[in-house]
């Protein structure tokens, strides 16, 4: 359900780092309560982002919920297929593979700070809100 | 949950006033987590469609809302268009450090639960819907969700939630008088779609008037209360805006007058 591969925020997001790019998504447990995603607002391609600043927003048949920014940067990718409704399930049934939401490009892609597997399955099950 | 309460009731605004406060008060507690959840009721001057965060603007006939002086104002929160005319609005604004879950299904349970009591005094009984429907109406009030409230099998309140780091945005519609007709001409519909919405406003919606006769919105600000005071053990205070509540009112009060 935690791939080791990964390191997850307290804010329930995934990030995977290669090279200078940071792949992001919601983790199992963020879509697990969060519900069935009906739409994704996803930033522009080229557009600055900045750490701790709203990035984006995922809305599910009951509630918007906003992501933000790990860090500095500028978004090199958005998951496109994400924009087509039908394949807008995947957030919830592939959250670490086709339901991926945006990469970044950033010069400092160091995440060792960030939770690893065991960390963050500890994290949610002592109350998992964010801190 | 904790139980030192704001509460507002803050009148008669236009719909960007009303969603412009929302956001306001939402954003300072999300960097402010100490300062106590705030329950706001309020009412729309003029008459208000407020339409879904991502909902298409195409749905809506905003030739006709000019016409008829009827505003348009985009949500933070999700879903589609509701009319605010005859009605109350209720909004929630809490933290998840004051004691409300992560899951978005298990917080509108349980803050819902404030909903049913006030309803309670108003001498209707009111239940959890827990099914869900896929295909989603234009208008907001013939969907039913999980978490809406139902009389008989019939929606009665329909609320969306925001959330924002550990702050939580609640807020819904308490409806005296649903205008089906009105609502229809709103919305770009084709005939069919019409036909349908008519007979799932008939079907499917239910509003106080309805159920208990004339109904008038203090006595459903006076249930609110009473509810939430019972039900969780508050303790309101009755209160004004902090000081940056204020500034992020005038500063998101242009935002919401753009409609996009």
């Amino acid at each position: 359900m935690y791939p080791e591969n990964l390191r997850y925020t307290k804010t329930h997001e995934w990030i995977k780092t290669e090279g200078g790019i940071l792949t992001l998504g919601i983790t199992f447990y963020a879509q697990e309560h969060i519900g069935e995603i009906v739409f994704a607002g996803l930033p522009a391609v080229g557009a600055p982002v900045k750490k701790g600043a709203r990035l984006m927003d995922i809305e599910s048949t009951k509630a918007v919920a906003e992501i933000f920014s790990p860090c500095d940067g500028k978004i090199a990718a958005v998951n496109d297929a994400l924009l087509d409704q039908d394949n807008l399930l995947a957030v919830n049934k592939d959250p670490y593979g086709d339901g991926w939401l945006v990469k970044i490009e950033t010069e400092n892609p160091d995440i060792s700070t960030l939770m690893d597997a065991t960390s963050y399955e500890g994290f949610i099950k002592s109350g998992g809100g964010p801190s | 949950m904790r139980k030192d309460w704001r509460f507002f009731d803050t009148g008669e605004s236009s719909g960007f006033f009303n969603m412009a406060l929302d956001e306001a008060i939402f954003d300072y507690k999300e960097r402010n987590p100490e300062i106590p959840p705030a329950l706001r009721v309020f009412r729309w001057k003029p008459a208000c469609l407020s339409i879904g965060r991502h909902q298409r603007i195409e749905e809506i006939n905003t030739a006709r809302c000019r016409e008829l002086g009827i505003d348009v104002v985009r949500r933070l929160t999700g879903g589609t268009a509701i009319l605010h005319k005859e009605e109350l609005t209720y909004s929630i604004v809490i933290s998840q450090d004051d004691g409300i879950p992560f899951g978005i299904g298990s917080s509108f349970m349980i803050l819902n639960q404030g909903l049913i009591a006030a309803y309670q005094k108003l001498g209707v009984k009111i239940d959890l819907i827990f099914h869900q429907e896929r295909n989603f109406s234009p208008a907001c009030f013939v969907n039913s969700v999980m978490a809406d409230l139902s009389y008989q099998g019939r929606k009665i309140i329909g609320s969306a939630q925001a959330r924002r780091g550990k702050a939580i945005l609640q807020h819904g519609v308490l409806v005296i008088r649903h205008e089906p007709d009105l609502m229809l001409e709103l919305l770009n519909f084709d005939d069919e779609q019409r036909q349908k919405m008519r007979e799932d406003f008939s079907k499917k919606t239910v509003d106080l008037e309805t159920i208990r006769g004339k109904t008038c919105w203090q006595e459903i600000k006076e249930a609110i209360v009473k509810g939430f005071e019972e039900f969780f053990g508050l303790e309101f205070a009755e209160s004004g805006l902090m000081l940056e509540e204020k500034i992020g009112l005038q500063k998101l009060i242009s935002h919401y007058r753009r409609l996009e």
